[in-house]
């Protein structure tokens, strides 16, 4: 944070400076850590007064500040459109229309119970349906442009090319031309990537070709690069900050943020979400996957919801273009 | 001085009580689980622990709702809330969900009272303009870091100077959660910040600059005082929480022979989890620590304990759209 000689506040003046300076405060930071900030009583003479009610407002202005929820609301009304479809008809119904923008949602399951393949139908049902950017962040090699290309095609129509109507094709293509794929194996990287992702979309940057605004992203799978470095202070640090990245992603740039997590064994080897206590507390909306495979159905079960009630459950069958009702 | 005088002291208890009393009362029932401590005012500051998903932000969502319906009608209290969002999970429909549910309440009282022959006793106010009256009085930022949130708290003064001139003032100010950088300031160079001979931004020196900063609001907020309510995930992974609710039937049938033995160790559980650095344990007042568990019907039943001070009875209770439900056992 910036030096106090440097804000230019005029009541900052030479004299004033010296008088906090002598409390070893130079810096913005030192004010707001410091213990001898500063109290506005009957010690301090009328021009330190004017400096600190002066440095505060400046901290006001720099700060994300403080609204209304009245104004909120009228923003998110303004905003218009908060769901994001998923493209299978169940999970829609169990989440009252699919993934909300400004929440990160996460889908925990052990190994194939279907994660991946809604990650993938996700993509292709805002790139497709919705006509949006979608940022599809890959840790573990599992995405596949073969198999998005199948799902779009369940959604254009028609199982295999000869059945599509005219356009069909172009369709499929400028749905594949939205879903920006990334391969990122370290959490350094994914961090570097995902700040970047936030400063470009606070710029206005255009991603990608088309005039098209980024309303999804996908980390798939994001505990894989988080799990190598837990276990110590720096690894949970390392974890917190790309849960607040991924959080400030939802939420400034009113992105539906769609990651995925592994499963551990728990107390009497029930399987639990993998990352501990701190990572519970980062999605709002957590599922849990199960695959049965003697019916090949996937049972989906809510965890977490911060506005509905939990242990609601669903199930779906993944088919060559999609991911299909049970029932 | 005469003797007499300095006998007497400063003043009588009656006196006294007649002074403070208004200051106190009409404080306590802001949420079910609160009832059982009836004097909660603005020096105090309440801790809701918990993991995640045992209904923290849910609770005090439903303080911050109290606070600020009209007294008119409503039971509420009319004043102003600050909420510091710092893990992001604020949703502005859920307040509004929330307070649209007390209106309805509300209209429809009124609507019985009117068929039962009531008088028509003052204009029924618009549910409209109640509504954003009550929202325009939730001042709400977020942050996304220990330095953002001293500044934010720094700021907030503003605030409720602001608040205080449209004669609502400030009455809670909550945080929602408290640790939600503790990692990030325990990764934080414990000498760092440039100048030396200071705690810096670590966890400590955060923590300080916290409550110093709380404890000065709380001063400048006189005499109604400053609420604190804040809510505080486990951050541990505990063995205590995944059991209980596990084989939370065994336990309910073995409750009555071995409570308070079991409650002790887990009350010991609980305070060899707590985390964090002294000079905000002692800040707290208050200090309730809410569960969940899966019941029978399959709907989730949350349970609220006072853990300081320690109290032997555990309520239960449901979430619904309009609240709390405290469940009878």
């Amino acid at each position: 944070m910036p030096r106090l000689d440097t804000l230019g506040l005029p009541s900052l003046t030479p004299s004033v400076l010296a008088s906090f300076a002598a409390h070893g405060i130079l810096s913005v930071e030192d004010f707001l850590v410091s213990e001898n900030t500063l109290k506005l009583d009957e010690t301090r003479s009328e021009a330190q007064r004017q400096a600190i009610l002066d440095l505060v407002d400046y901290l006001e202005q720099q700060s994300w500040g403080f609204r209304t929820t009245w104004r909120m609301r009228q923003e998110l009304k303004a905003r218009g459109q908060q769901y994001l479809p998923t493209g299978c008809e169940s999970l829609d119904k169990l989440l009252e229309g699919g993934l909300r923008e400004g929440t990160v949602t996460e889908l925990v399951g052990g190994s194939s119970s279907g994660k991946t393949q809604v990650c993938m139908q996700v993509a292709a049902n805002v790139s497709c349906g919705c006509r949006a950017m979608v940022g599809y962040v890959d840790t573990c090699h599992s995405f596949s442009a073969t198999r998005l290309s199948h799902m779009l095609g369940g959604l254009v129509g028609g199982r295999d090319a000869s059945q599509r109507r005219a356009g069909a094709a172009d369709e499929i293509g400028e749905a594949m031309k939205s879903v920006l794929h990334y391969s990122i194996f370290d959490i350094f990287a994914m961090l570097s990537l995902l700040n970047q992702i936030h400063i470009n979309l606070c710029a206005q940057v255009q991603v990608g070709e088309q005039p098209k605004t980024l309303r999804l992203l996908i980390v798939d799978c994001a505990s894989s690069v988080i799990a190598p470095i837990l276990g110590g202070t720096q690894g949970h640090a390392l974890m917190v900050s790309m849960g607040i990245i991924l959080k400030k992603l939802a939420l400034e740039n009113h992105l539906a943020v769609l990651i995925t997590n592994h499963t551990v064994g728990g107390e009497g080897g029930q399987p639990k979400p993998a990352l501990g206590e701190t990572w519970k507390a980062i999605p709002n909306v957590r599922l849990h996957f199960v695959r049965d495979w003697d019916s090949n159905l996937c049972h989906v079960s809510v965890m977490k919801h911060a506005t509905m009630s939990c242990n609601r459950q669903t199930a779906f069958r993944i088919t060559r273009t999609g991911l299909k009702p049970a029932f | 001085m005469d003797v007499e005088e300095w006998v007497m002291g400063h003043e009588t208890a009656q006196s006294m009580l007649r002074r403070i009393g208004p200051l106190t009362i009409a404080v306590a029932p802001l949420v079910p689980a609160l009832q059982r401590i009836v004097n909660l005012h603005g020096r105090h500051v309440l801790e809701v622990a918990g993991a995640s998903g045992s209904a923290k932000s849910e609770f005090l969502l439903q303080a911050a709702v109290k606070c600020v319906l009209p007294k008119q009608g409503f039971g509420g209290w009319e004043g102003s809330v600050v909420w510091f969002d710092l893990d992001g999970h604020f949703d502005v429909l859920r307040l509004e969900r929330l307070l649209q549910a007390h209106i309805h309440d509300y209209e429809a009282t009124r609507q019985r009272h009117e068929e039962e022959g009531g008088e028509h006793e003052d204009e029924m106010e618009d549910g409209e303009e109640v509504l954003k009256a009550c929202m325009e009085r939730v001042y709400y930022t977020r942050c996304y870091s220990s330095l953002e949130f001293l500044s934010a708290l720094k700021s907030s003064r503003n605030q409720l100077l602001r608040a205080q001139s449209y004669g609502k003032a400030v009455r809670i100010l909550v945080v929602d959660s408290i640790a939600a950088f503790y990692w990030l300031d325990r990764a934080a160079p414990s000498n760092g910040g440039g100048s030396s001979g200071k705690l810096g931004l670590s966890l400590q020196g955060v923590m300080q600059a916290v409550v110093r900063e709380l404890k000065e609001l709380r001063n400048l907020s006189h005499p109604t005082g400053l609420l604190v309510m804040v809510s505080k995930c486990n951050i541990y992974s505990s063995n205590f929480t995944d059991g209980n609710d596990r084989f939370g039937g065994i336990q309910k049938e073995n409750a009555e022979e071995d409570s308070t033995h079991e409650k002790d160790f887990k009350r010991l559980g609980q305070q060899q989890r707590e985390f964090m650095p002294a000079v905000w344990q002692e800040f707290v007042t208050h200090r309730l620590l809410l569960k969940s568990q899966v019941a029978d019907n399959n709907e989730t039943l949350f349970t609220a304990e006072w853990l300081r001070p320690a109290l032997l009875t555990i309520d239960e209770f449901t979430v619904h759209d309009g609240g709390f439900r405290l469940t009878t056992r």
